[in-house]
This record gives C-alpha cells, sequence and structure tokens, in this order.
C-alpha cells in the first residue's frame, strides 16, 4: 500500500482538558436538560440510600444482634428491602432516560454533521478521503455519545457519592478518617505520574488503529488496481506492519493501564489494614463497638470504586475531546460557496450566460488557473470547450455551476451573478454530467430518477430512450428493477456514463453541461445522442467539453481555453480560416486520418506485396 | 456454540496465555476469598480475645495477601489482553489478506461500507469478548462458586437461605440474553446500512450538489440515523427491564443474608465474626451476578459480529492458482488464443443449493443454459494472436470489450471454454504471475494516497528512479511531474485529487509501462485526453509496444491507427476481424466508424 503514514498530518494528538470544548459539548446536551435533571435527581436519591445502608448495618450490629432486639433487626431489615425496591424503581428511569439522552445527543450531533457536509463545498472535499470523514461522523461521534451516556451521570454520582463518603467518615470518627487517607498522597503521586503516559499511549494506540481504517478503506476502493497489479503481499507486508504497530500501541497501554488499579487496590489496602489495626486497638480499649468499626470499613472500602470509575470517566473524557477537536474542526468550517444573506430565487433560466473577466485559483497559496475569462452565450447555444489536458475547461464549468467561487470577475446568469441567487435555485435548474459517472447502488430506475423523483414512467422512457439505455436494460432479466452497485461491473463504464447523462436528461436541466460526459461511449451511440439532444434541448443552452472532433464541430460556439485563458472563440468554420490551436487540432486530426488512410494502403501494399 | 468453537480456535495459539491467566485469576479469586475470613479471625481470634499481637498478624497477613493479589492482577490484566489482542491481530490479518484475494464478482455486489464496518466495528466487538470480556466471565463465575464453598462451609443454612432469589435472577438473565441477542444483530446490521449510506454520499459528494439535492440526502441520512436511535433505544429498554431488576435480586441475596444473619447472630446460631465475613462474601455473590448482565451484553455483540467477519473470511475465493502452485510464468512469451469462450457474470449455481437433489439440479442447469444463452456477455469467441500482435478491439457501449480482456487477467473465469497464453489454459498458470504478465491501464484510474512516484511503482516498488522516470516519459507525463512543486515525491490523493482526468490516466499508463510485462491491455487508456497528447502518447508506445502482444480498446480512430489486427464486438460475439484494409472493404461498423470520422474532418476544408 501506500508509503504514506496515514496517522501523519491532520490526525490530532490527544488534547489536553479543554473546557471550552466540554462547554459546547454542554450545549448539545441542553435541549435535553429536564430529562438529564430527572435522571440526577434520581441517581442523588439513590446515592442517598446507597450511603445510608452502611451506617444501618451498623445500627443493625450494634443496637440489634449485640442486644438481642428483634424489633430493631425487622424494621432494619424492611427498610432495607423498602430501600432495594426504591433501587430497582429508580434504576429502570435512570437506565432508560439515560440511553435516551445519549443517543438523541448522539443522533442530533450526527445530523448536524452530516447536514453541515451537505453545505461544505467541494474545496473541503478535494483532500480528504472519504474514509476519514466517515469515521469522524461514525466513531468520533460514538465516543461522545457514550461520554454522555456514560460519563456525565457517572460524573455526578461518584462525586457525590465521594463527597458522601467522606463527609461520613469524618463525621464518624475524624481520627480513623484521618489515619485511614494517610496513604492518599501516594495514590496521587502515582496516578499523577503515570496518567499522562497512559493518555498518552491510547492516544498511539487511537491513531494507528485510524491508519489501520484509512488503509483497509482504500485497499477496497483500488481492489481493482492491487488485484491487476498482483500486488497483495506488498500489501500483505504494509497492512501486517500497520496492524503489528496497533497491536504493540494498545498493549503498551495496557501494560501502563492495568498497573494502575492493582496499585491503588493495593494502597487503599494499607489504609483499611490500619484501620483495621487501629480501630481493633480501640474496640479492645472500648473506645469503639465492633458495627462503628465494620460501618466504617464498609464506607472505607466504598472509597475506592468511586475513584476507579471516576479515573475510567476521565479517559474516555479525554478520548471524547479528541473527538470533538475534529467533529468542531468540520462543524466550523465555512461553507466557502454559501447563499448569500440577500440571495433571492433565480427564475426560470431562459439560458444567457456570460463570463466577466473571470480569474480562479483553487486556493490563495496557489497559483491562478483561469485568468480574464470573457465570454458570452445567448440562450439556446451550444458551446464546446476545446483544449489540452489540465488548461482549466473543467473549472470554467465548475464555476457556472458554482462548485467554486470565481475569484475575480463575475459569472451572470440571464443578467445574475450567480453569487447572488440561492444555490439551489441555479443548480435545480442545471445539468452536469461528469466524466467520472458516479452511480449509487440501487436500482437503475432509482439512480434515473435522482434528479426528478416525480419524472412520469413516460418521461423515464422518453430520457432511456435519448440516451439508448433502453437497448442494454432490456437485456437484463429485471430490466430496469436490476440492482446496480457503486462500483460494480453490471454495467459497463460506457453504460454507467449513459446511465448518469439519463438521470441528468430526466432532471430536465435549462442549462445542460457535458464535461466529457461520453468519453466512453462508443461514435455510434454517440452520434445518436447527439441527435437526440439536439431535440430534448431545444432552446437550452449547452456547454460541451469534449475531445472528439465529431462532437464539437456542430456547435454554435467553439472557445478554445489554453494555460487558463480563452485564446479563440467563434464556429467551426471562423476559427479554420485562423491558423490557432483549433484549426491545428483539425489539422492534426485530419493528417492522422490521412496517414490512417497511409496505414490503410501500406498494409493493402503489404498485402500485395 | 458453532461461532464460539471457532472463536475459541483463534485463541488456542494463546493457550499457554489462557492458562496462565487463568491460573492467575483463580489465585487472584482464592485471595479474595482468604481475606473475608482472615477479616473475621480479626474479630472471633483477635479483638474478642482482646489479642492485639494477632491483630497486628493478621492485618500483616490481610496486606501480603493484597500484594500478592495485586501483582496478580497486573500479570493477569495484561495477559488477558494481549489473548484479544493476539485473536484480533490474526482475525484482521486474515480478513485483509483474503479480502484483497476475492474475486472481482464479489466485489461487484459488496458495498465498501459494509466491510469497513466489518473491518472495524465487528472485529472490535469480538476483540471486547474475548480479552477481557471472556475473562471476566470465567473470574465471575470462579468468585461465584468459590464464595458459595466457602459461605457453605462457615455456616450453610444462612448462605442457602439467601440464595433463594438466585433461580429468578437467573431466568431473568436468560431471558433478557435471548432477547438481547437479536437486539444487537439489528444494531450491527443497521449500523453497515448508516455507514454504506454515508459512504455513498460522500463518494458521490459532486453528484449530490450538481443535483441540489442535498435536502434529499439528508433525509435519507435523517431516515438512517432515527433507525439507529430506534434500534438502540430497543436494546436500551431491554437493558432498563433487566439491568436494574437483576440488580435487585442481587440485592435480595445480601439482604436475606443479613437480616437471616442477624436473627441467627442474635440467637446464638451464628459467631459475630463470621457474620462480619459474610457481609464480605456478599460482595463475591453481587458483584458476579451484576457483572453478568454487562457480559451478556458484551458477549451477545460478539456472537453478532463474529459471523459478519467469518462471513467474509470464509467466501470462497474462486478465482486462484492451481494446488499444485501453478505454472510458472517468467518466460511467457504472449502468444494468445481464445477457444470457444463464453462468459456470463452471473453464473446462478452460484446460488443453488448443494444439497439440491439431482432432479431439480438437472432441470436448474437446464434454467441455467437458457439464462446463460441470454445473459451471456460473450459468446463462443474464437481468436489466435501472435506474439507481438497489436490487436484493436470495437465495438458499441457494452458489447463486451473489457470482459473480454478481463478474462485474460482472470478477473472473471470463463464460463465455457478457455483462454490460453502460449497454448496453456490461463487457469493452470501461477496466478500473481500471470496477472504481472498482464500490464493493464483501466478506464477509470485509480490512483493511490501517495507520492507519484509511489504510484508508478505500484507493481514493482523496487524499481529506480531511472526507470520509474523512463515509464512516466513514454507515458507523457514526466514533464508534468518534474514541473510539480515535489517533483516526483508530489502527494496524490484517493481519487488522484489534483490531477485531471487526462494526467491520472497517464500516470496509470506509466504504472503499466513499468511492469515491463509480455502483453499490455489499453482499456481505453487515453480516452480522457486531447488529440494531440494522444498522438505523442501512441508515439511513445510505439516503442514500448514493440515485442510486446497488445490489446488497444478505444473509441477513437488515432488510437487504433498501429494496430495488426482489428477485432469487432457486437453482442459478445466478433462480428469483424482483419487488418484495416481487409474491415474497410467490408460493410460494417469499422467502415461506419471510419466514414463518421472522415466525415468529421473533412467537413473542416
Amino acid at each position: 500500500m501506500s508509503q504514506v503514514e496515514w496517522d501523519s498530518e491532520d490526525e490530532l494528538e490527544e488534547k489536553p482538558f479543554q473546557l471550552a470544548y466540554v462547554r459546547r459539548l454542554f450545549r448539545y446536551v441542553l435541549p435535553y436538560r429536564r430529562t438529564l435533571g430527572i435522571v440526577i435527581f434520581i441517581v442523588l436519591l439513590n446515592m442517598g440510600l446507597s450511603l445510608a445502608e452502611p451506617l444501618m448495618l451498623g445500627y443493625l450490629i450494634d443496637d440489634g444482634i449485640v442486644k438481642n432486639n428483634m424489633e430493631l433487626i425487622t424494621w432494619i431489615g424492611v427498610s432495607l428491602l423498602a430501600f432495594r425496591f426504591l433501587g430497582w424503581l429508580f434504576g429502570y428511569i435512570h437506565t432508560k432516560l439515560i440511553n435516551f439522552t445519549g443517543q438523541r445527543v448522539l443522533f442530533d450531533l450526527r445530523q448536524q454533521l452530516f447536514n453541515h457536509l451537505q453545505s461544505l463545498s467541494f474545496r473541503f472535499f478535494d483532500g480528504r478521503p472519504a474514509g476519514k470523514i466517515m469515521s469522524r461522523i461514525t466513531n468520533d461521534t460514538n465516543a461522545i455519545g457514550e461520554l454522555v451516556n456514560g460519563g456525565l451521570i457517572t460524573t455526578v454520582m461518584e462525586v457525590t457519592h465521594l463527597v458522601g463518603i467522606v463527609a461520613i467518615l469524618f463525621w464518624m470518627d475524624w481520627q480513623l478518617a484521618l489515619l485511614s487517607f494517610i496513604t492518599m498522597p501516594m495514590l496521587y503521586l502515582i496516578v499523577s505520574k503515570l496518567r499522562p503516559k497512559i493518555e498518552g499511549s491510547w492516544s498511539k494506540s487511537r491513531r494507528t488503529m485510524s491508519a489501520i481504517n484509512g488503509n483497509v478503506n482504500e485497499t477496497i476502493q483500488g481492489m481493482r488496481v492491487v488485484q491487476a497489479f498482483s500486488r497483495q503481499k506488498a500489501n500483505d507486508n504494509k497492512f501486517n506492519e500497520i496492524n503489528t504497530n496497533n497491536k504493540s500501541a494498545f498493549m503498551r497501554a495496557i501494560r501502563m493501564e492495568s498497573m494502575v488499579w492493582p496499585l491503588v487496590e493495593l494502597i487503599g489496602m494499607i489504609g483499611t489494614c490500619i484501620v483495621v489495626w487501629f480501630g481493633a486497638k480501640r474496640v479492645i480499649d472500648g473506645a469503639l463497638s465492633i458495627g462503628f468499626v465494620m460501618a466504617f470499613i464498609n464506607y472505607l472500602w466504598r472509597f475506592w470504586g468511586p475513584l476507579s470509575s471516576l479515573s475510567k470517566v476521565y479517559s474516555q473524557l479525554l478520548s471524547a475531546m479528541a473527538s470533538a477537536e475534529r467533529l468542531f474542526e468540520i462543524l466550523d468550517t465555512e461553507p466557502e460557496v454559501k447563499n448569500a444573506a440577500s440571495a433571492k430565487e433565480l427564475p426560470t433560466i431562459r439560458g444567457e450566460v456570460e463570463f466577466k473577466n473571470v480569474a480562479f485559483q483553487y486556493g490563495p497559496d496557489k497559483p491562478e488557473v483561469l485568468h480574464g475569462i470573457n465570454l458570452k452565450v445567448k440562450p439556446g447555444q451550444r458551446i464546446a470547450i476545446v483544449g489540452p489536458t489540465g488548461a482549466g475547461k473543467s473549472t470554467i464549468v465548475n464555476l457556472l455551476m458554482r462548485f467554486y467561487d470565481a475569484t475575480g470577475g463575475q459569472v451572470m446568469i440571464d443578467g445574475h451573478d450567480v453569487k447572488d441567487v440561492t444555490l439551489e435555485s441555479l443548480r435545480s435548474q442545471m445539468g452536469i454530467v461528469l466524466q467520472d459517472s458516479f452511480i449509487f447502488s440501487g436500482t437503475i430506475e432509482e439512480n434515473l430518477l435522482y434528479g426528478n423523483e416525480d419524472a412520469t414512467e413516460e418521461k423515464v422512457m422518453e430520457a432511456a430512450k435519448s440516451v439508448r439505455i433502453d437497448q442494454f436494460v432490456s437485456k437484463f432479466p429485471d430490466g430496469y428493477e436490476t440492482q446496480v452497485e457503486e462500483r460494480g461491473s453490471k454495467l459497463s463504464v460506457g453504460q454507467r456514463q449513459l446511465l448518469a447523462f439519463g438521470r441528468v436528461l430526466l432532471s430536465d436541466p435549462r442549462i445542460l453541461i457535458l464535461d466529457e460526459a461520453t468519453s466512453s461511449v462508443d461514435t455510434e451511440t454517440e452520434q445518436h445522442i447527439q441527435e437526440a439532444l439536439a431535440r430534448v434541448l431545444e432552446g437550452r443552452t449547452a456547454f460541451i467539453i469534449a475531445h472528439r472532433l465529431s462532437t464539437i464541430r456542430d456547435a454554435d460556439l467553439i472557445v478554445v481555453v489554453r494555460d487558463g485563458s480563452i485564446t479563440e472563440q467563434g464556429t467551426h468554420d471562423e476559427l479554420m480560416k485562423t491558423s490557432g490551436l483549433y484549426a491545428n487540432l483539425v489539422q492534426s486530426q485530419l493528417l492522422m486520418q490521412q496517414s490512417f488512410n497511409d496505414v490503410l494502403n501500406e498494409k493493402s501494399e503489404q498485402q500485395v506485396g | 456454540m458453532a461461532t464460539l468453537l471457532r472463536l475459541l480456535k483463534y485463541v488456542r495459539p494463546s493457550a499457554m496465555l489462557a492458562v496462565v491467566t487463568l491460573a492467575l485469576m483463580f489465585i487472584a479469586t482464592l485471595i479474595d476469598l482468604l481475606a473475608p475470613w482472615v477479616l473475621r479471625k480479626v474479630f472471633d481470634d483477635g479483638i474478642s480475645k482482646n489479642d492485639m499481637h494477632m491483630v497486628l498478624l493478621l492485618v500483616l497477613a490481610l496486606l501480603g495477601l493484597q500484594v500478592g493479589k495485586s501483582l496478580g492482577n497486573f500479570v493477569q490484566g495484561y495477559t488477558q489482553e494481549l489473548i484479544g489482542q493476539n485473536v484480533v491481530f490474526t482475525l484482521r490479518k486474515q480478513m485483509y489478506a483474503h479480502l484483497q484475494r476475492l474475486p472481482f464478482k464479489y466485489y461487484d455486489k459488496a458495498q465498501t461500507g459494509q466491510l469497513m464496518s466489518r473491518m472495524t466495528g465487528d472485529i472490535e466487538a469480538v476483540k471486547n469478548f474475548v480479552g477481557f470480556g471472556g475473562m471476566m466471565l470465567v473470574a465471575g463465575m470462579a468468585t461465584f462458586v468459590g464464595t458459595l464453598i466457602f459461605m457453605c462451609s462457615m455456616q450453610w443454612q444462612v448462605t442457602l437461605l439467601s440464595l433463594s432469589p438466585i433461580p429468578v435472577l437467573l431466568l431473568v438473565m436468560w431471558m433478557f440474553s435471548n432477547k438481547v441477542g437479536p437486539a444487537w444483530g439489528r444494531i450491527r446490521e443497521q449500523m453497515g446500512r448508516l455507514t454504506t449510506t454515508l459512504q455513498e454520499n460522500i463518494s458521490g459528494i459532486r453528484v449530490v450538489k450538481a443535483f441540489a439535492s442535498e435536502g434529499k440526502e439528508k433525509s435519507k441520512f435523517a431516515g438512517r440515523n432515527e433507525q439507529n436511535f430506534e434500534t438502540n433505544m430497543h436494546r436500551a429498554r431491554l437493558e432498563a427491564n433487566a439491568f436494574p431488576l437483576m440488580g435487585f435480586l442481587g440485592g435480595l441475596t445480601f439482604l436475606i443474608m443479613i437480616w437471616v444473619g442477624a436473627v441467627y447472630v442474635a440467637n446464638d446460631k451464628m459467631s459475630l465474626g463470621t457474620f462480619m465475613a459474610f457481609q464480605w462474601y456478599t460482595w463475591g455473590i453481587i458483584w458476579p451476578l451484576n457483572m453478568l448482565g454487562w457480559q451478556i451484553n458484551i458477549f451477545q455483540q460478539a456472537l453478532k459480529a463474529a459471523p459478519r467477519v467469518f462471513e467474509v473470511i470464509d467466501t470462497k475465493v474462486d478465482i486462484e492458482s492451481p494446488e499444485d502452485g501453478g505454472i510458472d510464468t517468467a518466460n511467457i512469451r504472449g502468444v494468445v488464443k481464445f477457444q470457444n469462450v463464453t462468459f456470463a457474470f452471473d453464473k446462478k449455481d452460484d446460488e443453488q443449493p448443494e444439497d439440491a437433489s439431482k432432479k431439480e439440479a438437472a432441470a436448474a442447469s437446464e434454467l441455467e443454459l437458457t439464462q446463460q444463452e441470454t445473459s451471456a456477455v460473450l459468446h463462443n469467441i474464437q481468436l489466435d494472436i501472435k506474439q507481438g500482435e497489436v490487436v484493436a478491439v470495437l465495438g458499441a457501449t457494452g458489447s463486451g470489450k473489457s470482459s473480454l480482456i478481463a478474462l485474460l487477467s482472470r478477473f472473471y473465469d470463463v464460463s465455457d471454454g478457455s483462454v490460453q497464453i502460449d497454448g496453456i489454459d490461463v487457469r493452470d498458470y501461477e496466478l500473481e504471475g500471470l496477472r504481472r504478465s498482464i500490464g493493464i491501464v483501466p478506464q477509470e484510474t485509480f490512483l493511490f494516497s501517495a507520492s507519484i512516484r509511489d504510484n508508478i511503482a505500484f507493481g514493482r516498488p523496487d524499481a529506480t528512479q531511472e526507470q520509474i522516470e523512463n515509464a512516466a516519459k513514454k507515458a507523457q507525463i514526466h514533464e508534468f511531474i518534474v514541473n510539480m512543486p515535489y517533483g516526483y515525491d508530489t502527494l496524490i490523493g484517493e481519487r488522484g485529487v489534483g490531477l485531471s482526468g487526462g494526467q491520472r490516466q497517464r500516470v496509470a499508463l506509466a504504472r503499466a509501462i513499468l511492469m515491463d510485462p509480455p502483453i499490455l491491455v489499453l482499456d481505453e487508456a487515453t480516452a480522457s485526453v486531447d488529440t494531440a497528447t494522444e498522438s505523442a502518447i501512441h508515439e511513445g508506445l510505439l516503442e514500448v509496444m514493440k515485442g510486446r502482444t497488445t490489446f488497444i480498446i478505444a473509441q477513437r480512430l488515432s488510437s487504433i491507427r498501429r494496430a495488426d489486427r482489428i477485432i469487432v464486438l457486437d453482442n459478445g460475439r466478433i462480428v469483424q476481424q482483419g487488418t484495416h484494409r481487409e474491415l474497410n472493404e467490408q460493410d460494417g461498423f469499422f467502415r461506419r466508424l471510419l466514414e463518421r470520422q472522415e466525415m468529421a474532418s473533412a467537413s473542416g476544408h
């Protein structure tokens, strides 16, 4: 696979706790504050009940068992039973509501991200592999959903728990309490030393995981090339390396992680031992009762549980912070191409197009790819754009679709600057057939209807006929119901181009753009399409980018683009009178034709000879 | 169960580790069980008898036990994750390797999103169970049983009495497990669909925007998202029904023990120390029970996820080297023969159940025959190509040109007849070598996220810079590359974004040239290149093609000028073949093409 380290540049380092993110994340929870309020209330109640238990047990021992008070034993038993019933009820409500909140936040976040993605411009997608964007919407949102689901309530619960326990311990016997916490500094020291290291190694482990995802995604996408070039062994080795990296990073993190809890437990036990020893001594001295010591130990024992939960929440929080940063990065990306504040609907397009001194560069630090483009197109004209690869032909039509915004000059349709009208009203009236035809998985019919779901059967058939889809579809047993896949080979490349073409025709565009739309279609079919187009597009403006002369020749206006500038424009006959690039192109085609004829003759001579 | 057994096989290489982990776990459990016993001693032998010396001794013993336990826990925590990682590592490796060997037929139907979610989410779910989850399950059971034994040995009546809620609890658990399994199955399924919708939206974002159908896409995704919410809430409701109830029943055990215990102590049937110890022991009963709910969740998730992974691994690779490794391809010269070749994409017998009765099978094969007749992409292809011959393949869209070539590289296997190279059936060659002997420039260019150099050297990672530059020069892309800011080190994106269609095709061309194959296939390799550049490329290719058998699929005549022979396909049949001149004399596809192009350029005058 590629030599690029997947985790290199834009995978962000795990960030320390950042209040701004937490605050921002909190806003997603806000709509559910009432539900959350109920949950917190219930959790606190439940906490109170469970904190009361050891105290009651202490009474049970000292006043019930030791004094043989059967009535008290029964009472405590009954109330403990009541507590349990309440706990059951609380648990039910809590589990349900917190899942609801967590899943809802996840839903909102995902939807917001997806919706935002739909508004982002091409430039955003240009440089980013699909796999990376996907993992943000699935994995990163999950990390945050989990934080809400588990972390938020756990924090509330365990912090109150801790405070409660410490308060009770000190209330019971402050000397014993102080004594039991004598080991705390030790704990603090260990945790504060280990935590950053552990976090660092977890973040490394996560990055190696995203390297695996990226690699797998690309391998699947490029599988046909992989197999054609027999790259499997080299890929296996590369994957093995990434896979091993992930394993060792994970194990490194685990080695440290699994050190923490046993250490904490050990330190906890030292505290308990001190209490047992000291407590025993004072019981013997008669200063304390057995039940009291028991209850004390019971509370002390409960001190460590919340601590471990909280430390888990903390690492959950850190990983959610990294996810949040990645999500917010997307959400904060302003769409470069968007509706102006005063954008109005573009009325039905007549088809007059004008480029006024248009210049374009893909980024401020990128070179200018279009310079001073001036072009005037009358409604209903057919414009052919020709020129060498990389001259800027596609860029010109992309500006017309407003996939990008011109960096200089104006692009006008019917006298409206495309920047002043809403994107929806603009693009829904235009149709573009791209060279790289993307087919959605679904039936052929669904694909045809993509741009116009309400098209009548008749319209569908007409469009299918115009682009000759009907000819091959009739051979499929399921006809238009045939299931096709994004990259499946049920359709040949040419057939997919035709399908994409039909899809656009059906959407009834006022301006049609063909960006090498039929490069893989045979000339005969292409000619048929040309004829059908003349009928379908009666009175509509069309832009055609093509290399085949037969496609270009009949255009009303031929525009020659070279190095980002229009060097010639005119009809075929006009341009042929000059000695420009177009005339050259036709000449070379002619020469080719001649040499082809030579080949014919040569071959025949050989045969004669 | 079968899934579980199969997962167990993956654990086998780590058997020693598993034994160590289990041993350590049992020791830790034992220590856990001993601690309350020591504590009981503190009360019964120490405090009651006013023996501080004894108390100190016991306290130290307690500490010592904890040191042992902590050490054990540390090692166990590490080894159990190591087992999980070993299993996941192998699973991932197997799945990746297998994915790379699955035939094109598989990818014709597979969705990238689904495959991705299996490779990541599902494998992760398996890992959670195999390492941590599985061990916790065993640990929980051991603790539970061990605690019972200890408690029974101290005071069996109270112990048994307090166990009375356990059968109910087991029932609840069993019901939960049965219901949550399918729920997890649905969640995993649904997640795969959500990923697919997402993946298609992102890959097809240009189409989405061109049709201004963002609104439609949003509501489509919202539908999936809502389903995701629903399936998860369904699971949450199951949890809400079961977990608190299980917690309650576990708590009841504790309560009964306290209550009955208190009565027993009050009636002097039990010592206070035992009562204290029991309090500690109840933890050993409640903990495994509480944990079990989550264990079931993890377990069921893995059980639903693993088959999704196995399904991929089990998909038959029906195109591979012959069993004996196949014939060496080092000396392939490039004589190609298609003998009576018929090919259809969907062979119906794939879907036939294997145990179908013979009669049914016969009927099916008859049906299959007729279906093959109609759905076949290629019919009875006969073709003899000499070494070094340049063959142009023409034909209408969908006439079977690309399929013809795909059979040569064994991307698909013929349905009937045979394809031979140097007189040997391609199915008898070593597969990798066969494909290396055929350099393909595909119609749709896929470039990897890597430098241009790595992309060109894709098939020959060991190529020298000189060789790479040579190939690039022949593909007319060298000039362009050296003018890029980082030259050959310039990174290009997943879809080769940043390069125009024509530039990408030329990089792909260089990639094939560098392979130096005896057979070269250009599948509309220059469709997106302007005519002038195309001519230049073909001039450059002249030298490359020398001595190589070359197939050229093209729509433009300029691409096939140098062909020795032209083949015209129509509806999967060869309808014309011969030299330019021979075809020119026949009335047919070729002459019509010629006339059209002549017309186009002639009217220039």
